[in-house]
């Protein structure tokens, strides 16, 4: 016989104050990264460009295997790093598209800002979390696969020496986090521009394909490759051709880390006015 | 004291929307009365920093939101008039984002998510997306993530807004249970009389960026009274014209066995009583007149006009 039958559990239904613990205030924007990354995380074609992200991976692994049979090794091999890093910059562009392109203008939209700022968050949480949630997605396409890349062509290639893999990392490294810290600034700049996240996300192609096309023009007209500065991706390939490969001068290497800090600056500046408009609205 | 604001100012450009608002609060239920773009909403804002002021100063918890406005936002509960929610998020997403962002930790976010929901009513549609609620279902769900972490005082911008009438009456009781049974305090604004006299026990009237009234609702209701309900078993007309001759001013209504009297300067209910027993009328029911939250706040309202009219034509 069943004893526990006709015994139901009563769940109290009446409301009671909290006397629990609180968190510090200080990590309030991990709270609004970690909403934010939850939301992309549920859409699948942002899961699958992460693990698109290390495709190319494949093939130039490949090139590193073919490259290490070669009889003239090392740095006269064929490049490398440069189409690599190529390619990982357009998955950092497309998993900036798909992340980025809801973070702001959807919140100005529904009032959802008016729901965090009348919660314990400030204004540089608020944004901190969101670019957060941008920045780590782009840091893991590009220095994800270029970790293990380096990793796999410092254990194949036998002329590849510790020098050389530290050299790689540290380029690495410097080059994926200034990317991945502009794209999320920029991104969020445009998100913030308009309330829908298609409208976003096609002017962040837009302004990816405009900006590379001046970039590119200005630099023609004026026969100067100065101008290409103004593409921070073009910059992000330079940049990274330098501190790996040793490619170009310091100055222009200077010029280029400087354009992303501006960017950076740009993008960041033109969120917190328009957050700071769109509170005084809502 | 639980709240207090001295001659506060605000002004959007050139349109002063506050001014001089002096008013304190109690622990209790506040009603913030005042018809639409008297200053309610941006009144509450300047209460959790969102705005700043420009004269003046506010008292919240303790707190000036100046310079404390986050220890204020953690221990205040805010339910906006505006429709706003986190987008594609569910319900108990919504809810228990609000918990985090007030810092409860995960684990008591959860739970403490699922009682406040179910408290306001929301079963199984807090799994659906809040694009897909009715009104009703976001107004709950807005109370919920309000009270979510356990504040000490909610501010209420018109939380029966767009309502149908079962709605506001579940609307009013779960109000009216959280801070009458739990000891919260709530500013509750309204344009709706019934809804402010129904819940509060304080009443703060706005009209015009400038405080009317504010005090005890009992106090508010009796105010410019100093009248008196009277009814006899019969002589009702002599006993009338015997006071009338006694300098008090008697309102009769036809059909109606209850009637007014307004007492003259100095004059007390002892007046009534001589007056009646020299009459040898018998007197039934004698009580202070009282008259509507409706009545009251349409009063303030014309005395307001009349003080303004006042001003102007002096200058």
């Amino acid at each position: 016989m069943n004893t526990n039958q006709g015994q139901a559990r009563v769940e109290r239904l009446d409301y009671q104050p909290y006397d629990g613990p609180l968190e510090p205030l200080a990590g309030r924007f991990l709270v609004v990264a970690g909403h934010q990354l939850r939301l992309s995380r549920k859409d699948k074609w942002f899961r699958r460009l992460l693990w698109f992200s290390f495709f190319p991976l494949g093939i130039f692994a490949v090139m590193v295997i073919v490259q290490s049979k070669v009889e003239q090794i090392g740095n006269h091999g064929f490049n490398l790093w440069s189409p690599f890093w190529g390619a990982q910059i357009f998955s950092a562009i497309l998993i900036t598209y798909l992340c980025g392109r809801s973070t702001i203008g959807e919140d100005l939209r529904t009032g959802a800002a008016s729901v965090y700022f009348a919660r314990p968050v400030t204004l540089n949480g608020y944004l901190g979390g969101k670019w957060l949630s941008v920045f780590v997605p782009v840091l893991f396409v590009t220095l994800g696969p270029a970790l293990l890349l380096i990793s796999f062509r410092f254990a194949i290639e036998p002329g590849a020496g510790l020098l050389s893999f530290l050299r790689w990392l540290a380029g690495f490294l410097a080059a994926s986090i200034l990317l991945s810290a502009v794209m999320g600034a920029v991104m969020l700049a445009v998100s913030s521009l308009t309330r829908r996240a298609r409208t976003a996300g096609f002017l962040w192609i837009g302004f990816i394909i405009g900006m590379s096309a001046l970039a590119n023009g200005l630099a023609k007209s004026f026969d100067d490759p100065i101008y290409t500065v103004i593409s921070f991706t073009r910059a992000s390939a330079r940049l990274l051709a330098y501190l790996v490969e040793g490619k170009g001068s310091a100055d222009m290497a200077a010029m280029d880390a400087l354009s992303h800090i501006v960017w950076l600056v740009i993008g960041l500046g033109i969120v917190r006015f328009r957050i700071a408009a769109g509170k005084t609205r809502v | 004291m639980i709240l207090s604001c001295e001659s506060l100012d605000y002004s959007y450009g050139r349109n002063k929307a506050l001014a001089g608002v002096s008013f304190s609060l109690e622990q209790g239920c506040a009603g913030l009365l005042g018809p639409n773009g008297a200053g309610k909403s941006t009144l509450m804002k300047c209460l959790i920093g969102h705005r700043r002021i420009e004269k003046g100063r506010i008292n919240v918890l303790g707190y000036d939101p100046a310079v404390h406005g986050l220890e204020i936002r953690n221990q205040v509960g805010v339910m906006p008039e505006s429709d706003v929610y986190l987008p594609n998020t569910t319900g108990l997403e919504m809810t228990l984002q609000c918990a985090r962002l007030c810092g409860l930790p995960r684990a008591h976010a959860m739970s403490r998510s699922h009682e406040v929901l179910g408290y306001v009513g929301l079963g199984e549609e807090r799994y659906r997306q809040v694009e897909q609620y009715s009104t009703g279902m976001r107004a709950r769900l807005k109370l919920a993530c309000a009270i979510v972490h356990g504040p000490k005082l909610l501010l209420l911008d018109e939380p029966t807004s767009g309502l149908d009438p079962a709605g506001r009456e579940q609307m009013l009781e779960l109000v009216d249970d959280i801070t009458h049974r739990t000891g919260v305090s709530a500013l509750f604004s309204s344009h709706i009389l019934h809804d402010i006299e129904k819940v509060s026990d304080q009443v703060v009237v706005l009209t015009r960026g400038q405080v009317v009234f504010s005090g005890n609702k009992v106090d508010f209701l009796l105010r410019n009274t100093g009248r008196l309900n009277v009814k006899v078993k019969s002589g009702r007309e002599r006993l009338a014209e015997k006071l009338a001759a006694l300098g008090c001013k008697v309102e009769m209504q036809e059909g109606r066995d209850v009637f007014q009297v307004g007492m003259p300067e100095g004059g007390t209910v002892k007046l009534i009583w001589q007056a009646a027993h020299e009459l040898g009328v018998q007197v039934r029911h004698l009580a202070p007149f009282s008259i509507g939250l409706d009545d009251a706040f349409k009063q303030a309202m014309q005395e307001s006009r009349t003080a303004r009219t006042t001003r102007e034509d002096g200058i």
